[in-house]
């Protein structure tokens, strides 16, 4: 039951005031929805919240705790206390636990603050290219380690992650600093893809500054493959010089014309932006990964789950008592996420179907 | 850092197969890593896929030598069937470099090595049967 606003007229005004239950001995506050609610009574049902971490292990018998983006989810605790826990024995057919900001994941780069990870950032360019080692200097910005652009006799140098764009329109961007003598310095910031003449790349040339700055730059690719960041330093700009070097960090690839607020990606089920709420999800890769709820008995209900595209609800009738949390890859609606499901016995109320679905909604699902 | 990778399975390599995975694995579950085969080539043959993110050390002990799991106190892991199965698996995907489209066949067991494991499934032109159907 909610806190109830009323109207009070005590003879010469109208005053305002709000009625709250009273347990015997203290006023209770209004509390939000909880799930729990549908199941306060011991209804039968179950209910799955990936955003619980202390509900998730990586192993089907509960011995190693869930901690990170990106492991394999072995076990669901079930939070309506019915323990009908969510398992997955089977090592290769347990889903993923990821977390990504509402409204998505925009930034198509992964290990963002890893730059000097050449297994994942390779370099190229005449002579030494960018080494993108982590800065020497204590520079940290926007959370992240900065990275030494040394480029000392090459005259062009450039960064490609370990990822593939399509074609048409992408924005590549990232932020860049000088430092001592490179300071005053102009580089020419330019994309495309890999197998370069292909697409058509823009460029424009910065001065660098003692602050950092964010530069842009959007391209047409006429033919997919890994983006590159390029900088060239002299042939038409400066060269800044052997031995010396800039700062650079925050890089993103995004489709679109437009630079976005930066995204940090460690890798994809582990995306994360500064401001932004995190949505936290089990995915399932939509070829063998699923989770075997035992009810012991025949169960028959409906079933509300919250991806991060939407809120839907539809019935099961599980004879054997056992069913299987698998997506369906013929269901335009299901794209292999959970990120709460609720299932209670019968059918659900279209009142507490609403409640529930504000409520997965409140946890991002449907972003 | 985890890779993923996509595993396509002929239909009479499964029972090898799932030996392979208790190895690699973690418990005696594993045994039903490889389960019916719903998967089809142009040609009809039938196949099973599993796709996983794999760990650390996953490439260099998939392709040494195989040794008992420490969990296999009892044998239910048949290691001449185990050690069959890895001498069948041909590795998609790692190299780095630029490499020739891998073929599917009804000999072999492919680890495809990519991020995406529809776009992996797509290249050798697996589907399937209930999509197909559909």
């Amino acid at each position: 039951m909610s806190d109830a606003n009323i109207k009070v007229w005590d003879g010469s005004e109208m005053l305002k005031a709000t009625l709250r239950r009273w347990d015997g001995s203290k006023f209770i506050p209004d509390q939000p929805y909880l799930p729990y609610r549908l199941f306060q009574n011991g209804e039968e049902g179950i209910w799955l919240d990936p955003s619980d971490l202390d509900t998730l292990f990586q192993d089907s018998l509960g011995t190693t705790p869930v901690t990170a983006p990106g492991q394999p989810v072995g076990l669901v605790l079930d939070k309506s206390g019915n323990d009908y826990h969510a398992t997955q024995p089977v090592a290769s057919q347990r889903p993923t636990y990821g977390i990504v900001p509402k409204g998505g994941r925009r930034n198509l780069l992964t290990h963002t603050e890893e730059m000097d990870n050449t297994s994942i950032w390779d370099r190229g360019g005449g002579a030494s290219g960018i080494s993108a080692t982590p800065s020497p200097e204590p520079d940290v910005f926007g959370g992240s380690r900065a990275f030494q652009a040394n480029q000392l006799t090459s005259d062009s140098s450039y960064l490609f992650p370990e990822v593939e764009v399509g074609t048409g329109p992408y924005t590549l961007s990232l932020w860049v600093k000088g430092v001592g003598p490179s300071i005053g310095s102009r580089i020419r910031y330019w994309i495309w893809t890999v197998g370069g003449s292909e697409g058509t790349s823009l460029q424009a040339i910065h001065t660098l500054t003692d602050e950092w700055v964010h530069i842009t730059q959007t391209g047409t690719f006429t033919k997919g493959g890994k983006p590159r960041f390029r900088f060239d330093t002299g042939d038409g700009v400066d060269n800044i010089g052997e031995g010396n070097h800039y700062l650079v960090c925050l890089p993103q690839a995004e489709k679109g014309t437009e630079a976005t607020a930066y995204q940090r990606v460690g890798n994809e089920y582990d995306v994360t932006e500064e401001g932004v709420p995190s949505i936290h999800y089990l995915s399932q890769d939509m070829v063998d990964d699923n989770l075997d709820i035992d009810f012991g008995k025949p169960f028959e209900g409906t079933v509300v789950q919250g991806t991060l595209q939407s809120v839907t609800r539809y019935q099961i009738n599980v004879p054997d008592g056992k069913w299987q949390l698998s997506p369906d890859p013929l269901s335009p609606l299901d794209d292999g996420t959970t990120v709460s499901l609720i299932a209670v016995e019968g059918v659900m109320s279209d009142d507490d179907f609403d409640k529930v679905k504000a409520f997965m909604q409140k946890k991002g699902a449907g972003l | 850092m985890s890779i993923r990778v996509t595993l396509i399975c002929p239909e009479a390599l499964i029972d090898e197969a799932n030996h392979l995975a208790m190895v690699l694995g973690y418990s005696a579950a594993d045994i039903d890593t490889y389960g019916e085969p719903r998967w089809q080539d142009d040609s009809g043959n039938l196949y099973t896929v599993a796709s996983t993110l794999v760990f650390g050390a996953f490439v260099e002990n998939a392709t040494s030598a195989l040794e008992r799991p420490e969990w296999d106190t009892d044998n239910t892991v048949n290691m001449a069937a185990a050690n069959r199965a890895q001498s069948k698996v041909s590795i998609w995907g790692l190299s780095g470099e630029e490499e020739d489209d891998p073929v599917l066949d009804t000999e072999h067991i492919l680890a495809l090595f990519h991020p995406d494991p529809h776009y992996a499934l797509g290249l050798v032109g697996v589907k399937h049967i209930e999509e197909e159907a559909a």
